[in-house]
């Protein structure tokens, strides 16, 4: 029935024909221009660009010239005038600080890093998403050579993030710009973002700015979603494995008036079998049952924008024996809303017309925007979780407030200033034999500020920011951020700040219940504190046919003042969470070539070599379960007419030390040995639809016994977090995209 | 590890071999036309790659945004300059040919 009447509610769609104009404004790097300036000369309309560079403004009758503005970039003019069926106008603004002669490649990979934000940013668009078709953000970085993924452990599926080697609690993820992902839906929250209903993902290293909170210490991730003002009007997406995975995806977006337009998502997904490839009686991966399903609307007015998005997800795991004598089972249901409004003040005083090219002209008049921001966002988590015997039920609900005030000061100079309250409460029920209940509520209250200024090639930005946690008192979080560009050739960026965050043990951790391990938890547990210092070097090398060699080189330390210590060595029948005692640090330096070797050729190399290292008792000893170095080779290869694309990629994963095993009765080894992973995927495009099929793990390299002591799930051996390599060997999948473009 | 590199090394054999075969594929019929076309944004340039590749007879397409240039190599038996317009003008922009060369042979070489 419900199935029904989401059919129901696609079908009645319709679109409404309007004289408006959207479209993107864009860098030279194809990164979206955030709040740049909009309006139709000789006319007091005007608009804002969104944090992604999309805008949507009403065309006056009389109004054929748009003028395209922002801070550091040469403002430019598009006439539309005489051009019918255009609502859609994208441009690109140059960065006058680059070179004249920057030429605009003809196809453009889908990863890169902006040349011109102050901070490391990488983005993957949706070209890169598809090089690995499956499924949803937990995948999404196979090609990526920063971001590495695994699974928590051989029994529950959760994945974990790891960004310079620290584990994915030190990232900060963000949807659409709002923290995410926190607390009770970290362990099994990268499976929660379907890959179709994302446009792309930022990956910020070291710490990013300080609008965003206190919580980003090895970097941040921002997922943006689709958006309902230019998404296509339908698309539909299947997905199948060998290994039973089964997923299928559908959304819409609609254009309601001139200024309001909604779109549906809609995820369900499930596995029709559950191998068991190793033959220890176990499921190599869990059964998941997922329904996902998200409504977002986008409402412009004047000076005014609104979006909103609601999104309720269910979700079903079974893990453990396949007869079911030891069963993991967890049930997750999430709900999150947010409500973004953006108000744009001061930026309608054009007086002459006639100027369309005289840029003098643009960057006098038109540097002196402000705009406020004010984003609610609420989530309500609910889990219930059984691992064999133990129990453990989580409810997590987040309120979270953030006001931001962006001023342009001329050309040079911007301002931010803003406030923000987060709220979490916390209530967990363990059950380990007796029952444990914790309850925890936390209000953070926060103000900040930051401060960006250009002067010639160099631009230096520097935001501070107090908090007052009712658990932990008040702190300060500094945070700086210098690009230096020597011409368009290459790009210097150094940066240090600031980062804290709260340790949520049980709801972080819990896939540990699928090890009989006993838990220790210390007694006050500090907040986790630690410094970020990073400085990177993107050289851009002209080589044949007018292409470019791009090189990077980057260097990140995170130095820990406090941190909660993961000990799974002390005692290899438990896990301990204690204060540090002493030093904690992660050094992680890469390098990354990349290379459109002929037309249609694009083939990346990068390594990187991590240093993590803990005090564990009194010793400093590298981290367990994380690879001394990771080597990411990737080929693509698409033809003149893009019907046809080739995706190759390879991962030499580094080795590593295994947590302490029993001295008298070692069941593992100390050491884990390098392994490599490599995927291959072809993909074929027709007008409206296109087929994709490929393979995982070519090789079939598994680690063979993940579970120790399997035969025993009850005994004090068994342990199914000794995870460090992929549980499922070579796996094929196929898959169709059928999209219904917009006109 | 030996072998991993030896795996690598075909794959990028064989795909730098399939381009090669993309690109070798021209004859007699073939026509290289230059068009200014009116778009002004990236996705323009999405539209027209994504709708004007699937024109019949096409064999090449290039893209150069900046300038505004479209440089399509198609099979003159069927299609021709004409009707690549047309489909430039149902997708909303206009389009003139400005450069026209016949049995181009190098349109692959920058």
């Amino acid at each position: 029935m419900k199935k029904q009447l989401i059919l129901l509610f696609l079908v009645s769609f319709s679109s409404v024909s309007f004289a408006q104009v959207h479209g993107i404004i864009k860098d030279n790097a194809g990164q979206g221009i955030p709040g740049a300036h909009i309006h139709w000369l000789g006319t007091d309309v005007g608009t804002l660009s969104d944090e992604s560079g999309h805008f949507i403004i009403s065309q006056p009758n009389d109004a054929n010239t748009l003028i395209f503005s922002s801070v550091g970039f040469a403002s430019d003019t598009v006439n539309v005038a005489g051009k019918n069926n255009i609502d859609q106008v994208n441009v690109i603004l140059d960065d006058h600080t680059e070179l004249a002669e920057l030429t605009v490649t003809q196809r453009r990979s889908g990863k890169y890093v902006n040349r011109l934000a102050v901070q490391n940013m990488e983005t993957l668009n949706t070209n890169e998403l598809r090089k690995a078709a499956c499924c949803n953000l937990s995948e999404s970085f196979t090609t990526n050579p920063s971001v590495d993924v695994s699974y928590s452990d051989a029994a529950t599926g959760a994945k974990q993030i790891k960004l310079l080697g620290l584990s994915g609690s030190y990232v900060q993820m963000l949807t659409e710009n709002i923290p995410n992902l926190r607390g009770l839906s970290s362990a099994y929250g990268m499976g929660y973002i379907p890959g179709p209903w994302m446009e792309s993902i930022q990956i910020s290293k070291g710490t990013a700015s300080v609008k965003t909170g206190y919580e980003a210490i090895a970097g941040q991730i921002n997922v943006e979603y689709k958006k309902p003002q230019n998404s296509d009007r339908v698309s539909l997406n299947i997905f199948t494995n060998s290994v039973g995975r089964t997923e299928f995806n559908a959304d819409a977006a609609v254009k309601l008036s001139d200024s309001l337009a909604t779109s549906v998502m809609l995820h369900a997904s499930d596995d029709y079998m559950t191998p068991d490839d190793n033959g220890d009686g176990y499921r190599d991966l869990p059964r998941i049952r997922q329904y996902n399903l998200a409504n977002r609307w986008f409402y412009q007015k004047d000076n005014y924008i609104l979006q909103a998005f609601v999104r309720g997800l269910s979700e079903n795991r079974t893990g453990g024996k396949t007869d079911n004598s030891y069963k993991i089972g967890i049930n997750t249901e999430r709900y999150e809303l947010f409500v973004k409004n953006g108000f744009l003040f001061g930026g309608d005083e054009h007086d002459e017309e006639g100027h369309q090219h005289d840029q003098e002209h643009e960057h006098n008049h038109e540097h002196n925007l402000s705009s406020l921001g004010i984003i609610l966002n609420g989530t309500i988590h609910n889990q219930d979780a059984v691992y064999g015997a133990k129990k453990y039920d989580g409810r997590q609900n987040n309120l979270y407030l953030n006001v931001i005030y962006d001023r342009e000061m001329g050309e040079h100079h911007k301002f931010s200033a803003g406030t923000s309250f987060n709220m979490d409460t916390y209530d967990e029920i363990l059950t380990l034999g007796n029952t444990q209940n914790f309850t925890r509520t936390e209000y953070v209250p926060g103000a900040f500020a930051e401060y960006t200024v250009t002067y010639k090639d160099l631009t230096a930005m520097a935001g501070l920011r107090a908090d007052y946690n009712t658990l932990y008192g008040t702190f300060v979080t500094p945070r700086f951020h210098v690009r230096y560009n020597i011409k368009d050739r290459a790009h210097l960026r150094v940066s240090a700040g600031k980062g804290y965050r709260t340790p949520n043990i049980l709801a972080e951790n819990n896939f540990l219940l699928a090890s009989n391990r006993v838990i220790n938890i210390g007694e006050n547990l500090k907040q986790e504190e630690a410094w970020n210092f990073g400085a990177t070097a993107h050289v851009f090398i002209p080589v044949w046919g007018g292409k470019e060699l791009a090189l990077m080189g980057e260097w990140f330390y995170t130095n820990f003042i406090n941190q909660v210590v993961v000990d799974m060595d002390s005692n290899p029948h438990a896990a301990g969470f204690y204060n540090l005692n002493g030093k904690s640090y992660s050094s992680s330096l890469q390098f990354e070539a990349n290379l459109e070797v002929f037309r249609g050729f694009t083939a990346t190399l990068a390594h990187r070599i991590n240093d993590v290292k803990v005090t564990v008792m009194g010793r400093l000893r590298e981290k367990p379960l994380n690879n001394r170095s990771k080597s990411l080779i990737t080929f693509t290869y698409e033809t003149p007419l893009k019907k046809w694309q080739f995706d190759y990629t390879a991962q030499f994963n580094g080795g590593g030390r295994m947590p302490d095993p029993d001295a008298s009765n070692p069941l593992w080894e100390n050491e884990f040995k390098p392994f490599n992973i490599m995927n291959a995927q072809v993909t074929r495009n027709f007008r409206t639809w296109s087929v994709y099929a490929g393979a995982e793990n070519i090789t079939n390299f598994m680690q063979h016994h993940p579970i120790i002591d399997v035969q025993n799930p009850f005994g004090d051996n068994f342990d199914a977090s000794m995870v460090w390599g992929p549980m499922h060997g070579r796996t094929f999948y196929a898959g169709l995209r059928w999209a219904l473009t917009k006109k | 590890m030996k072998t991993k590199i030896w795996i690598v090394a075909v794959i990028a054999l064989i795909m730098i071999s399939l381009a090669a075969e993309a690109q070798s594929k021209k004859n007699e019929n073939t026509k290289t036309v230059t068009f200014e076309v009116s778009m002004t944004c990236e996705n323009c340039q999405r539209t027209i790659e994504k709708n004007i590749a699937w024109e019949k007879g096409m064999k090449d397409m290039k893209v150069d945004l900046e300038k505004k240039l479209v440089t399509l190599t198609f099979d003159t038996r069927k299609t021709s300059e004409e009707k690549l317009i047309e489909a430039f003008e149902k997708l909303g922009y206009t389009a003139e040919a400005v450069q026209n060369n016949q049995n181009e042979k190098n349109v692959n070489k920058q």
